[in-house]
C-alpha cells in the first residue's frame, strides 16, 4: 500500500514549548512549523484506577495563540498504539479536542506500548515506552490502528521508530527493525517519522551499520525526520533530547534527505529544560544547519505561510 | 492473546522488577521463544538500563514537584525513601502530579516526625490546590485543607530555605489553611 495521504512539505520544525519564540531568539525565524505534543498541555488525574486527561487552560491557550501564524504538526506521547490490551482512548479524546481548535498537517506517535495489565487484569503502566516484538501479530495489531488514525483525522499518521535497549527482540520471518517498519507502513498506508537519533542510538548500542540498515527502508514512507542529541548511560546511548545533534546523525540526514521523496519536515527535538542550557545561539546554529540541508537536499519549497 | 501476555511479562520485568524466572508463566500464554528471550534479557545490561531510565524518569518527576518535602528529608533520607517508594509502588502515569501525590502520601505514611508528615501534607495540598485553580474548578468543588504543624510554619519554612535544622516539635498546634481560593494557595490559621 502506498502512503494514503501525502502531506504538504513544511520544512524545518522544532518542539513546541512555552515561550519558545523568546527562547529561540533568531532561531525562531528559521522555523517553518512547530511540533506540538498535546499531552504536555494536559494534566492527568487518576480516580479509582480510571485515567482522565484535561487541558491546562492557560497552557492550551498559549499553544493556540503562539501557533496561530505557524503550521502545526502533532507528536503524541501517550497513545500507546502498540498495547495489545487497547490504546489510550483518553489520548484520542484530547487530540479530538485539540483538532477542534487547531488544524494540523499530520500527527505521529511512538511505535511502542506503555499500557498493559498484570495477570489478574490490574492495569499496569510500564513507565517507559517499550518496544514491540517484530512479529506478525504486532504488525496485525498496529497496522489497522495506524490506518484508522489516518482516516479519523484525514491527515497523514506517522509511526516513530523507538530507541530501545533490550537486545534480540523476538522476531518472525527474520524481521529486523527496518523490515518491521517497512511491513507496518506497507500494510497500513501510514507514514514513518524516522527518528535518526533514535536509530543511531540503536545502531551504536547493538552494533549494526546504520546506513546499511537505512538503505533497506521504504524511502517513500519517510514523511518526517527527528534529530536530537543525548547522553550515554552505562555504555548505552540514550534517548534524551538535551544536546546538539551528533555528527554521525548529521551524516545520516545528509544521506537520507535527498532519497526520501515524500519528506515533508525535519524537526530538531530539544526537551524544555535543556533549551536554556543550550542557549539561543547554539540552537540557532543547529537550526541553520537543518535549514541548509533542507534547502539543498529536499528540492522542494517549504510551506510559505509566514 | 499471546502479544498481550508477552507485554504483561515484559511490563512486569521492567515496571515491577520481577525476575523473569519468577513470572507466573502458567497464567501467561508465552511461546518458547518468548520465554527464552525473557530469560536471556534478565542478565543483560540493556534490561538494567531500561529499568534505570524508567526509575530515573520517575525520580525526576518527584524531585521536581516535591521539593519542599525532599528538602526537609535531607539528601540521604530522601534518596532512601525515594528508592523505597519506587520499589514498592509501580508506575501509574507519565504525568508529574499523580506520581508526586502518591509519593507524598507514602512519605506521610512512613515518617513519624511531625514536621515531615505536616510538610508532606502541606505540599500535597498545595499541589492539589494549584491543580484545582489551573482547571478553574467551580467554587462549590473547591476544598480547604487544614494542616496542623507542630511548630510555627513560617519558622519551619525559613529553616528549610536557609538549610538550617528544623525547629523543635511543640505540643501546641499551628494550623495552616490550603485552598485554591487563597492568594498563593495558603495562609496561617484555620
Amino acid at each position: 500500500m502506498t502512503i494514503v495521504i501525502k502531506p504538504t512539505p513544511l520544512g524545518v520544525g522544532f518542539t513546541w514549548q512555552s515561550n519558545l519564540k523568546t527562547a529561540l531568539g533568531r532561531g525562531w525565524e528559521l522555523l517553518d512549523f512547530v511540533e506540538v505534543s498535546p499531552d504536555v498541555l494536559c494534566r492527568e488525574t487518576i480516580t479509582n484506577g480510571t485515567r482522565h486527561l484535561a487541558y491546562q487552560p492557560e497552557l492550551l491557550q498559549e499553544a493556540l495563540d503562539s501557533t496561530a501564524e505557524i503550521p502545526v504538526v502533532i507528536h503524541g506521547l501517550g497513545l500507546s498504539i502498540g498495547s495489545a490490551v487497547g490504546w489510550s482512548e483518553e489520548y484520542l479524546r484530547i487530540l479530538d479536542e485539540f483538532a477542534q481548535q487547531q488544524s494540523f498537517h499530520w500527527h505521529s506517535e511512538h511505535l511502542a506500548f506503555m499500557l498493559t495489565t498484570l495477570p489478574d487484569g490490574t492495569p499496569l503502566h510500564t513507565g517507559i515506552p517499550l518496544p514491540l516484538p517484530f512479529t506478525d501479530e504486532a504488525v496485525a495489531l498496529v497496522a489497522p490502528r495506524a490506518k484508522a488514525l489516518c482516516e479519523r483525522y484525514q491527515v497523514p499518521f506517522l509511526l516513530e521508530n523507538l530507541t530501545y535497549y533490550l537486545p534480540g527482540l523476538p522476531t518472525e520471518k527474520g524481521r529486523d527493525e527496518i523490515a518491521f517498519l517497512n511491513d507496518l507502513t506497507q500494510q497500513s498506508g501510514c507514514g514513518l517519522l524516522l527518528d535518526l537519533y533514535n536509530f543511531y542510538c540503536n545502531a551504536v548500542n547493538f552494533g549494526f551499520d546504520a546506513l546499511e540498515a537505512l538503505s533497506r527502508l521504504r524511502m517513500e514512507s519517510v514523511i518526517e525526520i527527528h534529530l536530537a542529541g543525548g547522553a550515554a548511560h552505562e555504555g548505552f546511548l540514550t534517548d534524551i533530547h538535551t544536546r546538539e545533534v551528533p555528527e554521525p546523525v548529521w551524516q545520516m540526514l545528509e544521506w537520507i534527505a535527498p532519497r526520501a521523496p515524500n519528506l515533508a519536515g525535519i524537526v530538531y527535538e530539544v526537551m524544555e529544560p535543556a533549551v536554556p542550557l543550550l542557549g539561543a545561539e547554539r540552537l540557532t546554529a543547529q537550526l541553520t544547519r537543518v535549514r541548509r540541508i533542507w534547502d539543498t537536499c529536499c528540492q522542494r519549497s517549504s510551506y510559505a505561510t509566514r | 492473546m499471546p502479544l498481550a501476555d508477552f507485554q504483561t511479562a515484559l511490563g512486569m520485568v521492567v515496571a515491577v522488577g520481577a525476575a523473569p524466572h519468577t513470572l507466573p508463566t502458567s497464567q501467561l500464554n508465552l511461546t518458547p521463544e518468548e520465554t527464552a528471550w525473557l530469560d536471556f534479557i534478565s542478565d543483560t545490561a540493556g534490561l538494567q538500563v531500561t529499568c534505570a531510565i524508567q526509575r530515573w524518569w520517575r525520580e525526576t518527576r518527584l524531585r521536581d514537584l516535591a521539593r519542599l518535602t525532599i528538602a526537609a528529608l535531607g539528601k540521604d533520607q530522601a534518596a532512601q525513601l525515594i528508592a523505597t517508594y519506587l520499589t514498592r509502588n509501580v508506575c501509574t502515569s507519565l504525568f508529574f502530579l499523580p506520581e508526586t501525590l502518591a509519593f507524598l502520601s507514602f512519605i506521610e505514611s512512613q515518617t513519624d516526625h511531625p514536621h515531615l508528615a505536616a510538610l508532606a501534607q502541606f505540599e500535597r495540598a498545595l499541589l492539589l490546590a494549584k491543580e484545582e485553580a489551573g482547571r478553574s474548578a467551580p467554587a462549590h468543588e473547591r476544598t480547604t485543607t487544614i494542616i496542623q504543624f507542630a511548630a510555627p510554619p513560617q519558622e519551619i519554612l525559613a529553616a528549610l530555605l536557609q538549610g538550617q535544622s528544623l525547629p523543635a516539635v511543640s505540643a501546641a498546634e499551628f494550623p495552616v489553611s490550603v485552598s485554591s481560593l487563597l492568594p498563593h494557595f495558603w495562609r496561617l490559621g484555620e
